[in-house]
């Protein structure tokens, strides 16, 4: 069975790093984005079994970017957690209201996050 | 202004004048003059407070509210600043306890890393390479004693052969038996004594031979069974001592090889717990976003001040500014040191499901 591949959107290339590590090391494929836009130019018809996204970021923030990349056929159904220091209820609803499945705040304890990883990526 | 007073009182003093002229009772008429000339005055006064601020519209509307921006900017200034300084504050205290915790996970990984270090030291200086040279050396005396049992058997083999050539000597001394007993079936009652003699003669040495021959092959078998009882007791000997001697050995190789596998699972743990160190690292290190994002609050909000003030824009109420900054915290501790409430230090993962 070849392993899940999951998108990883952060402009942190330290926070980039670290979910990296902790999802290759629970055995997951991983794609990094650096921001929004990004990340949009790699829907590209690869499957992805979750998208992991930052909040804030330049150039295309992260309830943006699932707002566009929830208007792709192919990935309407891909699920997303966002990961970020954002806790403000608003936002939470904002991405809520758009799809969001999953909404984890930072810092993450990676046992945590591959927990919430688990539950949510689609088989 | 002076010379606007100036022809107010030459305007007083005439028309006083000519009313008490022109009055029935002079003073009569210079009551009223005065009376005109007052109302005239007051007059004169609030026109000339009403044209000197229409005549000072435009510039007085920069010079006063300018006075307005002066004031309005220390009450902003007092009020946004406690906000950045918290902020900072905030910051700073977050920098300073992720790396008091990346301070203390690296002493830990030095320690931990210096036990496998020692560790690893300790098995190499251990007893292993003692032990091998041990064993070489006990071995070497199994194989000393394996060529001694060789030899003593080569001396056994060398007096078996001895016996083997005692054999055919026996068996010619047996042919030489049937010969004379041959001629003397064939010697008769009528052959000379000389006949008699020589066969009795030679009979006699023939039996003498077998005699001696039948000694020395006594004392060969003697002989080899000495051996043969001195090989079993060397080899006996030889088998103890080799067992022994390998026991030894095994026991060495044993303890030897639990000493490394209790190395080795120690360094595995230390490995686990180094592992685990890392792991917490990279948790600890993730201060970095969020301390970036709070400087980055403070950064855009200094920004923004400046350039309303460069823009000589109207400053908002304070409140209303403070609200706004408000609005871009993205964290909880934010929102805490805003509300002037202590920042929660608790770092716990939290998961919200929708």
């Amino acid at each position: 069975m070849s392993p899940k591949t999951i998108l990883i959107v952060d402009d942190s290339f330290s926070l980039r790093q670290t979910i990296s590590i902790a999802l290759k090391a629970a055995g997951y494929d991983v794609v990094e984005a650096i921001d929004g836009r990004d990340a949009l130019n790699k829907l590209d018809g690869r499957k992805y079994n979750l998208i992991i996204s930052d909040v804030n970021m330049p150039n295309l923030d992260g309830l943006s970017f699932v707002r566009e990349a929830k208007q792709n056929p192919s990935y309407k159904f891909t699920p997303v957690l966002m990961l970020t220091t954002e806790s403000g209820d608003t936002r939470k609803q904002e991405g809520k209201a758009i799809g969001v499945r999953a909404w984890v705040h930072k810092p993450f304890l990676p046992p945590v996050l591959l927990d919430a990883v688990a539950k949510l990526v689609t088989p | 202004m002076k010379s606007n007073n100036r022809a107010l009182l030459i305007l007083w003093g005439t028309n006083a004048l000519l009313l008490a002229l022109l009055a029935p009772r002079w003073w009569q008429g210079v009551i009223a003059g005065a009376l005109i000339a007052g109302v005239a005055w007051v007059l004169g006064a609030s026109q000339a407070r009403a044209g000197g601020q229409s005549a000072a519209a435009i510039p007085s509307s920069q010079t006063d509210e300018a006075p307005a921006r002066a004031a309005d900017l220390p009450v902003l200034v007092q009020a946004v600043v406690p906000a950045w300084r918290n902020n900072v504050q905030l910051a700073r205290t977050q920098t300073q306890e992720a790396i008091d915790k990346l301070t203390q996970r690296f002493v830990g990984i030095h320690q931990r890393l210096g036990g496998a270090v020692s560790l690893a030291e300790g098995g190499k200086n251990g007893d292993v390479l003692q032990v091998i040279q041990n064993a070489a050396r006990q071995l070497g005396g199994i194989a000393d004693a394996l060529e001694q049992v060789l030899t003593t058997r080569d001396a056994l083999l060398r007096k078996i052969e001895a016996l083997s050539q005692h054999n055919g000597d026996i068996r010619q001394l047996g042919l030489q038996v049937e010969q004379i007993a041959g001629r003397t079936g064939v010697t008769d009652l009528f052959s000379d004594q000389a006949s008699w003699t020589e066969l009795a003669a030679r009979s006699a040495e023939a039996g003498r031979q077998i005699v001696n021959k039948t000694r020395a092959i006594q004392q060969q078998i003697q002989a080899t069974h000495l051996s043969a009882n001195q090989l079993d007791a060397d080899a006996g000997r030889m088998v103890d001592d080799s067992r022994m001697v390998i026991d030894s050995v095994i026991a060495d190789f044993r303890q030897s090889a639990l000493k490394l596998s209790g190395t080795v699972g120690q360094l595995e743990e230390e490995n686990r717990e180094v592992d685990q160190e890392v792991c917490d690292i990279l948790v600890n290190l993730q201060f970095q976003d969020r301390i970036s994002q709070i400087l980055d609050h403070v950064q855009l909000d200094m920004v923004k001040l400046t350039g309303m003030v460069e823009s000589a824009a109207p400053l908002p109420p304070s409140a209303a500014w403070l609200a706004d900054l408000e609005k871009t915290y993205t964290t909880q501790e934010q929102r805490q040191v805003h509300a002037g409430q202590q920042a929660d230090k608790s770092m716990q993962s939290q998961v919200d499901f929708f």
